[in-house]
């Protein structure tokens, strides 16, 4: 009979100490105490009794639910089963809207920056070959040679402010790091967020692709044009210097006109890598 | 021997329970044992579901209990079946003639 009263204190172990608990206590060891002696009468082996009571004795679960504890420990099951979910979407971090928008926010002023920056180099050697073009005009004399080294300064200063802009850029893209480290994804909110933005974007970023290419193609009109009227001070030193702008014009319009889509788009590509 | 199914079985524990109840009060042993005698060993109630059960019951106002001292001075608790418990009952055996009916319908012998 210790045995089981032992089996039935384990069982309560884990229950709280109330009145209905306690009664539930004495009325199960009540009934078991009643089969134990029958079963004895019957001259049942005592290792055969505490089987047969043991497990006939049933649930605990069920003995819960009933005393109204089933409230309680469920949650904790609950809880257990929310923790186990989010523990494996903590390994896959969960981007919110939110977080969405300030990473295309981000990389969009990133590729902004980026973009004026390659603009900045592209454009330098029109400082030179601006200034230089009076050189040309007028022979080389002290004035065209201080004007000429107005060019040179431009073009120093030029890719500094350009390779200054470049490096600023890659600054923007820190805090999203953990992106490239994978285990991320997009919750179906965000998803839907990101796919409407790209969508939105689309015609917008088709028509900045469109204009940089349209400046691109165009650069060598100003030569062209500006060379074929012979006037010297255009053909020499504004026709040229255009190109330089143009292109850099073009190329910035054309790296930026994908800036937002391609962040979204990256945003997508981790839930693509979450599904597999 | 197939072995009765405590899903199957379990919406049932009540009538049953009420059964017994409705002769005379008895108390947790003596229904399961009651129980076992009836069915022919063939469905042996769990303690914890007999004890639910009670509570269960209790609380809906279908018995209620007392403690009695037993011929053999032990005190045990007694339940006792209420009004609104021999309705309940009644009701659960008519639900359960619906529920056989129905079932009936779909059981086959030929495979």
């Amino acid at each position: 009979m210790e045995t089981i009263k032992n089996y039935l204190e384990t069982m309560f172990a884990n229950l709280p100490d109330t009145e209905e608990t306690r009664r539930a206590k004495s009325e199960l060891l009540s009934m078991m105490e009643d089969k134990y002696n029958e079963l004895k009468a019957q001259g049942m082996a005592e290792n055969a009794i505490v089987g047969t009571i043991i497990t006939e004795f049933g649930n605990i679960d069920e003995l819960k639910e009933s005393l109204g504890l089933g409230k309680a420990p469920e949650p904790v099951t609950t809880v257990a089963t929310i923790e186990n979910i989010t523990y494996e979407n903590t390994e896959k971090r969960m981007l919110t809207i939110d977080e969405a928008s300030d990473f295309a926010m981000d990389s969009a002023l990133c590729t902004f920056i980026f973009g004026l920056g390659v603009f900045f180099c592209i454009i330098s050697p029109a400082g030179p070959v601006f200034f230089s073009g009076f050189e040309e005009l007028f022979g080389s004399n002290p004035l065209t040679d201080f004007i000429s080294s107005f060019g040179v300064a431009f073009l120093f200063l030029s890719v500094a402010i350009g390779v200054g802009l470049i490096l600023l850029s890659g600054n923007k893209k820190k805090g999203w790091e953990f992106l490239d480290e994978g285990n991320c994804g997009l919750e179906s909110e965000t998803e839907e967020f990101v796919k409407r933005e790209i969508a939105e974007n689309n015609t917008s970023q088709n028509f900045m692709f469109a204009l940089g290419v349209g400046c691109c193609i165009c650069s060598v009109i100003p030569v062209t044009v500006l060379g074929a009227m012979k006037i010297a001070v255009l053909e020499s030193a504004v026709g040229p210097s255009l190109l330089f702008v143009l292109v850099g014009i073009g190329v910035f319009f054309i790296l930026n006109s994908s800036r937002k889509v391609s962040a979204y788009q990256r945003l997508l590509s981790l839930n693509e890598n979450t599904a597999e | 021997m197939q072995e009765i199914s405590s899903d199957v079985i379990r919406g049932y524990n009540d009538t049953i329970i009420l059964f017994f109840l409705r002769e005379e009060p008895s108390y947790g042993y003596e229904i399961s044992r009651n129980i076992k005698t009836l069915s022919e060993n063939k469905y042996l109630i769990k303690e914890t579901t007999l004890y639910s059960a009670f509570t269960r019951l209790e609380k809906n106002g279908y018995i209620t209990s007392f403690s009695k001292e037993a011929e053999n001075g032990k005190r045990r608790t007694y339940y006792q079946i209420t009004d609104s418990g021999l309705e309940y009952y009644r009701e659960k055996c008519e639900e359960w003639q619906l529920t056989k009916d129905v079932i009936e319908r779909f059981i086959s012998e030929k495979n």
